[in-house]
């Protein structure tokens, strides 16, 4: 019993112990099918990296890219949210936060980022961390998360730093699988494979961008119209643009392996110019020269030379580019207007007359020193400014107030304004200029003076010949005065003894009766002593015409031809008819005296001349107004003229016939009248009908009555 | 009749226009003076009222303008009703017209002066 007792016991031991094996088997099983399921699993999450890798590849934008990113941070970890943060060379201060996973309100945009940023600086690079509660606590906006693992990235070569955060929150922390060293293993992965491909996008970013550059630049190289050459490093050329091949007639495959200066220059006198190129060259310098070159064609053109040596990464100088532009004819313009420039101030140098060009701001603009003249006017203001030469010329301050004032008078005016300067020299010798100041408006558009042109001329000598000439004058007129004086009083002396024994004979002839011949002999004594005081009066008439000056006054014509009509019929023996017809205005502007005399003269002749055997002799004034001149008339039915006299009646001491009364002098005067007053005269006359003295004043401005 | 107060340095001119104004009027009253001075002196020493005064412009010393503003000074009852002629041999229009020109001068005549302006003087 003992033995069957220990059978069994061994075989329940044996059954135990197989028991206990099945039971150990199966938990092996149990975990050999847990492993099959998390290596099942895990290689899942790699088939996710693996479609991450295959999808971030594919020429996607950068949104797409980060979305990727995101949606597989969540996948490969198994986490509830994701977090980017990318800062390349284009962001300035701060990159740019993507989410998934989480609303992150726009007006809080800002503070998450910021939040983002504290977190990855608490991370180290290349390296994932599993993040724990705690750790969040210690930011007021992840108070909510539970649990996270972040990755950081940090690319020097092409200036990135990326950071991916994977994150679950309290709320739903028990639904996800715990954070284990596993997920690190596979995020480190992640997170380099993110990295690569930033790198890869960047760089292909940078070459597309530089081609496109490239292309720009060569689109410019070409077309530009200045010529461009590049050369290797010997000076030969490789490669040249179409304006070089334009200007000087050598296309690419010409000049291709030669050197530039072989071919086009020619001009050996300009030592200095290449000397400075060719040193420059030898030291790999920048230059830039003006040299004259020949084209193709033998014509010579100046060339605007800029060369630059170009160097390699490694510092080495691979080639010269040169760029240069034909400056002929800008060096032709230069030349003109330095050519105009030098004829106009060597004409204002040579001048009468000194010039200065001075601005409203009392600026000297300009001043040509008078080469030809000793004395100087304007030399007082061969200076900057007016004003500064007030303090600088004290003894010309007062020329200077007074230019500057007449500079304003001139601003104000717009007009050219003149005046005189006089300067006392070794304290006797006198100096006179004429300054003048000339407003210039540069251009019709100019609605205020841009400068003034100020000249000065010596008028020393001019002044003392106006001064002689006034003094001259003044004595010419005191002469005249006196002379005229003179001849009045003689003639009053002469006239005075004719008259008194004119009175004498007229008191005897109204009180006595002294018979019939001794009557006959009065009337003679009278008759000479009448043609003796006509005489007198017409010299006086000649002298006081040539001798005073004309004076003009508004005065009435008809009432001075009735006063001279009735003179003359008191002095006429038999009746006259006297007329007159005035056409408008009676008044006129004129020299009273002269008209006076004019028609007095006029009238007496026709008197004189009348026709004694006529009963109704007749003198007739007519005046009328043109729109130029007054027109006059003195009209008789007299003897008339013969023909071949009109001519000579005006003549000095002529006489019609041999029985005039009168000295000849009578017509002479009125043509010497018209004469000084600017008139003509005309006859028209008929032996034995009459005769008409038509004569024409110029009409003067006249006052309104 | 008005007296006549003739002033004219020419001797002759005074008499014969004395010996016109008698044949106009052969009892007329006349004053001579040869000079201006003269009648400046008598005129000073008592008023010259209802008077024809012919007086000649060219005068020594004194001439007739002259004699005229020395009349001005005097007060304006002197002359009370008396007129005043220039009478001249002077052929100058400023003479006329300077003499016009005093308030005092009624006119001015021509030497010599004929029967006929006497007339007509004395019968205004």
């Amino acid at each position: 019993m003992e033995q069957s007792n220990g059978a069994y016991n061994k075989l329940l031991d044996d059954y135990r112990e197989l028991q206990l094996r099945v039971t150990r088997f199966s938990a092996i099983q149990q975990d050999l099918i847990n492993t099959r399921d998390r290596l099942d699993h895990e290689l899942e999450l790699y088939k996710r990296l693996q479609n991450f890798t295959n999808q971030a590849l594919q020429n996607i934008d950068e949104s797409r890219f980060t979305e990727i990113i995101l949606e597989h941070i969540i996948d490969i970890l198994e986490v509830e949210a994701a977090i980017v943060y990318i800062k390349t060379r284009e962001d300035q201060d701060c990159g740019r936060m993507f989410t998934e996973g989480m609303s992150v309100p726009p007006a809080l945009a800002e503070e998450y980022l910021n939040c983002c940023l504290k977190i990855q600086d608490q991370i180290a690079p290349q390296n994932a961390l599993i993040l724990d509660q705690k750790f969040f606590h210690q930011f007021p906006l992840a108070q909510h998360i539970h649990r996270g693992i972040g990755y950081k990235v940090v690319n020097e070569e092409y200036d990135f730093a990326c950071f991916l955060l994977g994150v679950i929150t309290e709320e739903n922390a028990p639904i996800y699988p715990e954070l284990e060293p596993r997920h690190q293993t596979i995020f480190e992965i992640f997170g380099s494979q993110v990295s690569s491909i930033l790198s890869n996008r960047l760089h292909s970013e940078r070459i597309q961008n530089s081609k496109q550059e490239l292309q720009k630049l060569s689109l410019i190289a070409t077309n530009t119209p200045n010529s461009v050459i590049i050369t290797d490093q010997f000076g030969q050329v490789e490669w040249v643009n179409k304006a070089f091949t334009n200007t000087t007639g050598y296309s690419l495959e010409e000049t291709i392996g030669k050197k530039p200066k072989d071919f086009l220059q020619s001009d050996v006198t300009q030592q200095k110019e290449r000397k400075i190129l060719s040193e420059a060259l030898a030291k790999k310098q920048e230059v830039e020269v003006t040299i004259i070159n020949t084209n193709k064609w033998g014509q010579p053109y100046y060339n605007q030379l800029q060369i630059t040596p170009v160097f390699n990464e490694n510092g080495d100088h691979t080639n010269f580019i040169a760029v240069q532009k034909d400056i002929t004819k800008e060096i032709q313009y230069q030349r003109e207007n330095e050519r105009i420039k030098n004829f106009f101030e060597s004409i204002l140098a040579h001048a009468p007359a000194e010039i200065a060009v001075i601005d409203r701001y009392y600026q000297v603009l300009f001043y040509n020193r008078n080469q030809t003249n000793e004395s100087t006017v304007l030399d007082f203001i061969s200076g900057k400014s007016l004003e500064e030469l007030v303090h600088a010329n004290p003894e010309k301050n007062e020329w200077i107030f007074r230019l500057m004032e007449v500079i304003r008078t001139a601003e104000q005016s717009g007009e050219l304004q003149q005046y005189e300067e006089v300067e006392w020299r070794d304290g006797k010798e006198e100096h006179h200029y004429l300054l003048s100041v000339q407003p210039y408006f540069a251009t019709e558009e100019s609605e205020s003076v841009d400068y003034f042109i100020v000249s000065g001329l010596e008028i020393t000598d001019l002044k003392k010949i106006e001064k002689a000439i006034l003094k001259k004058n003044e004595e010419l007129k005191k002469i005249n005065s006196e002379l005229d004086n003179f001849v009045y009083s003689v003639s009053h002396d002469l006239r005075s003894p004719l008259l008194s024994i004119k009175g004498i004979l007229a008191l005897i002839f109204s009180a006595y009766d002294v018979g019939e011949e001794v009557s006959k002999y009065l009337h003679l004594a009278e008759s000479s002593i009448n043609r003796l005081d006509g005489t007198i009066q017409e010299i006086l008439q000649y002298s006081r015409n040539a001798r005073l000056e004309v004076k003009l006054e508004n005065f009435d014509l008809k009432e001075l031809v009735q006063q001279i009509f009735e003179d003359i019929q008191f002095v006429t023996p038999a009746p006259v008819n006297f007329e007159i017809e005035i056409a408008g205005d009676p008044f006129i502007t004129a020299d009273r005296a002269r008209i006076n005399t004019l028609i007095k003269n006029l009238a007496s002749n026709a008197v004189k001349y009348r026709k004694t055997e006529i009963p109704n002799p007749l003198v007739r004034f007519e005046m009328k107004r043109t729109s130029r001149s007054l027109e006059m008339k003195v009209i008789d039915n007299g003897r008339g003229i013969p023909e071949d006299q009109t001519e000579k009646i005006f003549g000095m001491f002529f006489r019609g016939s041999a029985q005039s009364q009168g000295t000849g002098l009578g017509l002479y005067i009125v043509k010497e009248i018209l004469n000084k007053l600017g008139g003509q005269i005309m006859v028209k006359s008929k032996l034995n009908e009459g005769t008409t003295m038509l004569f024409s004043l110029p009409l003067l401005a006249e006052k309104t009555t | 009749m008005k007296p006549f107060v003739l002033i004219d340095d020419d001797e002759i001119f005074n008499y014969l226009h004395q010996a016109v104004i008698r044949q106009v009027a052969a009892d007329a009253s006349i004053q001579v003076f040869q000079s201006s001075k003269a009648a400046l002196e008598a005129i000073h020493a008592a008023p010259f009222r209802d008077c024809i005064f012919l007086i000649d412009i060219r005068m020594p010393e004194i001439n007739g303008f002259e004699l005229l503003e020395a009349f001005q000074k005097l007060p304006s009852d002197h002359f009370s009703n008396s007129e005043v002629y220039f009478v001249t041999s002077s052929l100058d229009e400023r003479d006329r017209e300077k003499g016009l020109s005093f308030p005092l001068v009624t006119g001015y005549l021509e030497k010599p002066i004929s029967i006929e302006k006497i007339k007509a003087i004395s019968e205004k």
